[in-house]
């Protein structure tokens, strides 16, 4: 059995309940057409914060509990850049699930609040992995290959799975980013990686009286058709011959997407543009199904969390960016009606240290170890998942210890949302105990 | 030594500058190799800097340094392997422009790279440490012995001298060495747009670094310039201590690191070992960081080696969007006024001094994600179809390129490939895709035809593969 169809089979009982009423916007335009629409199977949505989020400044303790001085530890660490938080608050999440302490998001996350007031937003703390990097670019490769941190990288942990599940003719990943991001090295894969589709052409001469658009595409076609051939060329000259020809001919089936209308619309920033684009494709898939492009899975990056200095001013404005624009796309997915079969996890390659350096012009963080994440979605189970770090314990390098492996977090997605049970050991090479935020 | 042929050439001239044009290949081949390559690496330090004005951080003020740069690439001639280590450097000690947010502190830098790229490595990181640019774009001009800031130290040692991990998979230093390291570069400000130390900000008490190994250096006041502003003399210099490091082979750390680096930008990944303690021998010379690890040295015995010529260091690494926007210029003497570039440069993921972060540009086949190979094809669509050159744009002669006396499209097919250096690696089903491009046409005097069909199939031989690789 395919890989869309058992994943759609196991959820489509719990879904049905879960359709939520389009958006007006969208209804006029969808019309009767939702009837018939069905949506494309287990779509994931991947979200990096690149730089190194600050999850302490990102799920907050609000108070002491005996035997827990979470608050006022926080307070003397960080006297710039402690965030001041009232209790029952309206960022409040409520309390930590072991220590007791009540927990809220930082108060420019106002959106995502809402959906985890729904039950649609699951935050998990304490994710990290033992002996942990300082170092942005290995952090990155550990969290990019889904292996120990005494490994080296090879190959991404999704790009094992899409070499696991695919072909080398399919092509079912979009990454919309500048250059493909390594969580996708695989051996077999194809992954298309553009900032927006329209640039998705082939260019032509802008002299309309020299323009040769059919031979020209004909000829390019047929060239890359020998340069992907083993028996015609090898090494780097057939990676780039095949990856080429397979961008060819998917060129046509992407043509047909346009932006559409999207809650996005309104935010001009790059991480909302981006999930614009991803939006669009999912709007396409979902009002064509016969002639879709068949892309499930996606990742997106906002930059920026590498807070050395005037983390202050920086991070709100980063929370307050990936609030509404993770928020939007939900929306998105809701008008769509397939918004429970769409997970969007974030991740960041390492959070930051408790204390803040600097002074009061221009505090910030060093980089540090634990952090958190969000997993948002119609089929997500909302919560709190695992309690925050001991701020008065901490690593040798004054960083908060971490409870949850993040290929925890991986294995919950392989095996709960993409596949089934046991299927996140070969990918990444070990077994790990899965989360319950998915069911 | 190698035979010196048209090919070596076209293969030396492409890795150590930015691509032969047709009119110097026999020029080169006459010099002889010794005297190309020592030519080419032996440049005195140049002084000229990008026109990047004060506190200017606009967008047109990035597209003023970055079309002057690429215009001085792409004309190099003599100093064409000084300007392929500024842009080596540049990515090595990266620094961006959307951090730094001054024109001119990005235009210092350049000069840093241009003026120290080819000399003293003791010279050059010690420049590099004191530049503004850097000072601000890895808030070394914010470290102070009272609030010190580790991330100029941490990317010293993990990105710029020492690498993360050794040859082995040893790790090369401990977080403690970080926070050391940070305590030495305390004490610098930006005023007047250069790099000031000031000592009432520095840590002056004793640092140790590499604590516990043969080569540490401490406890002591290490750092780089005592209060008169002097360098430091070694073992209290913090650069002479990093010069000293050794690796769980117990060989210097530096020399392999750096030639590691510079074989798998100008040849081919993973070097073996043996190759690397062969070439680091001139560079190295008697180990002291005063008059010794001159990079010149370093180059010369790159190019001077048997294997920069092998198969596996041709045609087999993907050339970056400024080795590809470049070469294909040269190649096909496109004049332009270079107003286009900045665009272009951006949309095939390398805009010039704005690399996506302190690692630099990710190379290789990542060059070559889909958006990106696009954009490569409009790039060379754009100049294909070049007819202009006083406004924004491009100009290409065909005639330059072909012989319009041909009678045959596969004679116009193999001379352009021949004019693009890879005649010999397009597989044949591609070259004859190449020929049916057009359509029996047998008249290259007519206008039509060259206008329509040859510059086509110059843009199509712009976007195969093997045009991608050097």
């Amino acid at each position: 059995m395919s890989i869309d169809r058992r994943s759609f089979l196991k959820r489509s009982a719990a879904t049905a309940a879960a359709f939520a009423t389009p958006h007006p916007l969208l209804r006029a335009v969808l019309g009767s057409s939702l009837a018939h629409a069905s949506p494309p199977g287990a779509i994931l949505v991947l979200v990096q914060l690149e730089g190194g989020n600050d999850g302490l400044n990102t799920i907050i303790p609000v108070d002491d509990v005996a035997g827990f001085p979470q608050r006022s530890t926080y307070e003397t660490k960080r006297p710039n850049l402690q965030v001041a938080l009232t209790s029952g608050g309206p960022t409040s999440l409520g309390a930590d699930p072991a220590k007791g302490n009540e927990l809220a998001l930082h108060p420019q996350l106002v959106e995502v609040k809402s959906r985890f007031d729904e039950g649609k937003l699951a935050v998990v703390n304490g994710v990290g992995y033992s002996n942990q990097s300082l170092s942005h670019f290995r952090s990155e490769d550990i969290w990019f290959g889904g292996l120990s941190s005494s490994q080296p990288f090879s190959t991404g942990w999704f790009g094992r799975w899409l070499d696991s599940e695919y072909t080398s003719t399919d092509l079912v990943a979009v990454d919309v980013n500048e250059t493909l991001n390594p969580l996708f090295t695989c051996t077999d894969c194809n992954v298309l990686a553009v900032t927006d589709l329209d640039e998705f052409a082939l260019p032509d001469d802008p002299n309309p009286l020299y323009q040769d658009p059919v031979a020209k595409k004909l000829a390019l076609q047929t060239a890359y058709g020998y340069e992907a051939d083993p028996l015609e060329t090898s090494g780097v000259q057939l990676t780039i011959g095949t990856s080429g020809s397979v961008l060819l001919d998917k060129m046509d089936v992407y043509e047909a997407v346009n932006l559409g209308p999207s809650n996005l619309q309104g935010l001009t920033y790059s991480l909302a543009k981006r999930l614009r684009q991803v939006s669009s494709i999912l709007r396409y898939d979902t009002l064509n199904p016969g002639s879709a492009t068949g892309a499930r899975f996606f990742h997106v990056r906002i930059g920026g969390f590498d807070t050395h200095s005037n983390q202050g001013t920086r991070h709100p404005d980063l929370m307050d960016k990936l609030s509404r624009a993770l928020d939007a796309f939900y929306q998105d997915t809701v008008d769509l009606g397939i918004s429970s079969q769409v997970l969007t996890l974030t991740f960041s390659e390492f959070g930051r240290r408790v204390a803040e350096n600097g002074g009061p012009s221009n505090a910030g963080t060093d980089h540090g170890a634990a952090s958190v994440l969000f997993a948002l979605g119609g089929g997500v189970q909302g919560g709190i998942y695992g309690t925050l770090p001991d701020l008065t314990d901490l690593d040798d390098k004054g960083n908060l210890k971490f409870h949850t492996d993040f290929r925890q977090v991986y294995a919950t997605v392989i095996d709960k949302w993409l596949g089934s049970p046991g299927d996140h050991v070969p990918i990444l090479g070990g077994s790990f105990s899965t989360l319950g935020f998915l069911t | 030594m190698v035979t010196w042929n048209e090919e070596n050439v076209v293969h030396l001239l492409s890795r150590a500058g930015f691509g032969a044009k047709p009119q110097e290949i026999s020029g080169w081949v006459k010099r002889g190799q010794a005297l190309s390559v020592n030519l080419l690496c032996f440049q005195k330090g140049a002084t000229s800097k990008p026109p990047g004005k004060s506190n200017d951080s606009t967008q047109a003020g990035l597209e003023s340094i970055e079309t002057w740069w690429f215009k001085r690439m792409a004309t190099a001639n003599t100093r064409r392997l000084q300007e392929k280590m500024c842009l080596f450097w540049h990515d090595h000690f990266a620094s961006s422009f959307d951090v730094v947010k001054n024109a001119l502190w990005m235009s210092l830098q350049n000069r840093v790279f241009r003026l120290h790229g080819l000399g003293s490595f003791k010279t050059l990181v010690f420049e590099v440490t004191r530049d503004p640019a850097m000072l601000e774009f890895l808030d070394g001009k914010t470290n102070t012995k009272n609030r010190p800031n580790e991330n100029y130290g941490r990317e010293l040692q993990e990105l710029f001298v020492l690498g993360v991990t050794d040859l082995n998979g040893t790790e090369n230093y401990t977080q403690n060495d970080v926070v050391q390291l940070a305590r030495c570069l305390t004490g610098w400000q930006i005023v007047s747009d250069e790099g000031v130390f000031t000592p009432s900000r520095f840590d002056g008490g004793n640092k140790t670094l590499f604590s516990g190994k043969s080569y540490q250096v401490g406890p002591a006041n290490i750092g780089l310039v005592d209060s008169s502003g002097a360098l430091l003399p070694g073992p209290q210099n913090l650069i002479d201590a990093l010069f000293g490091h050794r690796d769980s082979d117990g060989e210097r750390t530096m020399p392999r690191f750096l030639a590691k680096k510079l074989w798998e930008y100008f040849a081919y990944p993973n070097p073996s070992k043996a190759l690397l303690d062969e070439i680091v021998v001139p560079f190295v010379g008697a180990g002291n960081p005063d008059t010794d690890f001159v990079i010149s040295n370093l180059l010369q015995a790159i190019f001077l080696h048997d294997e920069f010529y092998s198969d596996q260091a041709k045609s087999s690494t993907v050339k970056n969007p400024v080795e590809y926007a470049a070469s294909a210029m040269r190649a096909l003497r496109v004049t332009s006024n270079y107003k286009p570039i900045p665009e272009h440069l951006l949309a095939m993921g390398m805009e010039l001094f704005n690399p996506p972060s302190v690692n630099g540009w990710n190379q290789g086949l990542a060059w070559l994600s889909s958006g990106q190979l696009l954009s490569r094809f409009a790039f060379g669509q754009a100049i294909a179809a070049g007819r202009i050159t006083s406004t924004d744009g491009f100009k290409l002669v065909p005639k330059q390129s072909f012989d319009d006396s041909s009678t045959s499209a596969d004679a116009v097919v193999d001379q352009l490939l021949a004019k693009l250096h890879v005649a010999d690696a397009v597989p044949p089903g591609a070259r004859q895709a190449l020929i049916d491009y057009f359509e029996g046409a047998t008249n290259f005097k007519d206008p039509a035809v060259v206008e329509k069909k040859v510059r086509g199939a110059i843009a199509l031989m712009l976007e195969l593969p093997e045009f991608q690789l050097h």
